[in-house]
């Protein structure tokens, strides 16, 4: 058996987690699940690094002691080493590191894309390759091609703006609040999504997305129309989102010829989009698999889940490797 | 220096145009609201800098970064509430300090970008048309430099605009 701990600290989220061999879950902690901002004594900066410097310590105690386990316990420490936020990212990796040198076990950096790739599996093992892969986030939206668990390749991905950002910066304009994702999806539901015709960017136009477009349209729709039902605005924006996202997941599913379709990522807890896929794979004959929405947004079993991977087929990392900011799936 | 620009390819060209100027060390803020086109124009300040791939939103990461003829450090801090968290990005620290450091909603932390800077605001036209005449796409750009080191390379950003057959932007 092995047992590792997986960190990660890319962006928002303080996250660390035990998991043993890949997929039992012991502990999965993410910063905003306790009660830091009380026992630090006030509001903490979510995005900066200080705020990773202050939170890892709490959360990683926090994973271990939930899992039940020490750290004579671990067997690996793993953290996330992109992409990311560059000082964000180091928190992580100098923290696995140093925690990997004092255990005197492997340490393993982990892309946070491929965490993401992995996370459905967490929930459920015995998922079919070859597999179509939708991930969609505040930073990120790629549709990737998964023929076995450590075959993959990128098909495609935004040339602007990333769908959660899209969603993030409509709301705001609509004056809803943050986070966008969920005040959009909530009204959304009320309105009429097809009472607004937003163009779908680059539906027709094999694997890219593009987004930034369709925030501009919104915005110009609303001047012209100050009356515009809100509710409707939403919908129909939501609408043009989805519809676009669904489009290019069973486009890649078709050209890897998928048995499964897979989401990951914060966006990943929409409803309309969980909707759809589901309606997509049964239209397409397909499994959809689509992880419950701590697993879809950040977390650090994902990282765990993913290192273990990665100790069997490379061996422990090195400990001289530092973050990339930049850093890429394969494929593309 | 005022500019109008009737699409967001014209705004491109206006991007690229102020890259042919720039020096390392430069600090260009972009200013507009949602849906004016900084982004746009980011984009054609990092092609018009000799990098070849697409210029994705720092928004949710912050910073980006490229190497073309200069090093680029693309920055947005639109998400950040405090001026401590721009200071902790410690731009100047940065690829910036040896190439172009280009701020979106820059405006709202000018002071902590230091004292020669290019500012860039876009505005849709609305005192210069009502609105049901402008068109969704047109865009008045306005080009500020604060301390000398832009105030001397303007001067030629209108012949280098006025030059190239492919940029029709013009001035207001």
């Amino acid at each position: 058996m092995t047992r590792i701990l997986g960190i990660e600290t890319s962006c928002d989220e303080t996250a660390a987690a035990v998991v043993d061999d890949g997929r039992e879950v012991l502990s999965s902690v993410v910063s905003s699940q306790i009660d830091l901002h009380a026992r630090f004594g006030g509001v903490v900066p979510e995005i900066a690094s200080r705020a990773h410097v202050e939170l890892l310590n709490p959360v990683v105690a926090e994973a271990l002691v939930e899992a039940g386990t020490e750290l004579d316990g671990i067997d690996a420490v793993a953290a996330c080493h992109g992409p990311g936020l560059a000082g964000a990212l180091l928190v992580g990796v100098s923290a696995a590191k140093a925690i990997a040198l004092v255990a005197d076990v492997p340490y393993i950096g982990v892309n946070h894309l491929e965490g993401h790739l992995h996370a459905a599996w967490l929930e459920q093992p015995d998922l079919q390759v070859p597999a179509a892969v939708l991930i969609v986030s505040g930073g990120h939206t790629m549709v990737v091609a998964m023929d076995d668990l450590d075959q993959y390749r990128v098909l495609g991905q935004t040339v602007d703006d990333a769908a959660g950002e899209a969603f993030d910066k409509v709301a705001r304009f609509l004056g809803l609040g943050y986070p966008g994702g969920p005040a959009i999806d909530r009204l959304a539901a009320t309105g009429d999504p097809t009472a607004i015709a937003f163009p779908r960017p680059m539906r027709d136009e094999a694997f890219d997305f593009s987004f930034s477009g369709l925030k501009t349209a919104v915005v110009n729709h609303v001047r012209h129309n100050p009356d515009a039902e809100v509710r409707d605005v939403a919908a129909s924006f939501q609408e043009a989102v989805v519809d676009v996202l669904v489009g290019k997941l069973v486009a890649a599913a078709d050209a890897c010829h998928a048995k499964t379709m897979i989401i990951g990522g914060g966006v990943g807890a929409n409803t309309r989009l969980r909707t759809r896929i589901l309606d997509a794979a049964t239209d397409t004959g397909r499994e959809a698999m689509l992880p419950s929405p701590a697993l879809c947004t950040d977390n650090a079993a994902m990282i765990a889940a993913t290192a273990y991977r990665r100790l069997l087929s490379d061996g422990p990392g090195d400990l001289g490797g530092g973050a990339d900011p930049n850093l890429r799936l394969p494929g593309r | 220096m005022r500019f109008l620009s009737t699409s967001p390819d014209q705004t491109r060209a206006l991007g690229r145009a102020i890259a042919e100027l720039a020096r390392p060390g430069d600090v260009i803020v972009l200013a507009g609201d949602l849906g004016a086109g900084k982004t746009v124009l980011a984009q054609g300040l990092v092609h018009g800098l000799g990098v070849d791939e697409a210029v994705v939103s720092p928004t949710f990461t912050l910073v980006r970064e490229y190497h073309g003829r200069l090093p680029v450090a693309h920055v947005d801090v639109y998400r950040l509430d405090h001026m401590q968290e721009v200071l902790d990005l410690a731009l100047d620290e940065g690829p910036g300090a040896e190439g172009v450091t280009i701020v979106e909603w820059g405006d709202r932390v000018a002071t902590a970008l230091g004292p020669q800077r290019l500012d860039v605001s876009i505005e849709r036209p609305d005192g210069v048309a009502p609105l049901e005449k402008a068109s969704d796409d047109e865009r008045v750009i306005t080009l500020t430099p604060f301390g000398s080191a832009w105030a001397a390379r303007l001067s030629t950003l209108s012949d280098l605009v006025d030059a190239r057959v492919d940029v029709v932007v013009g001035e207001v």
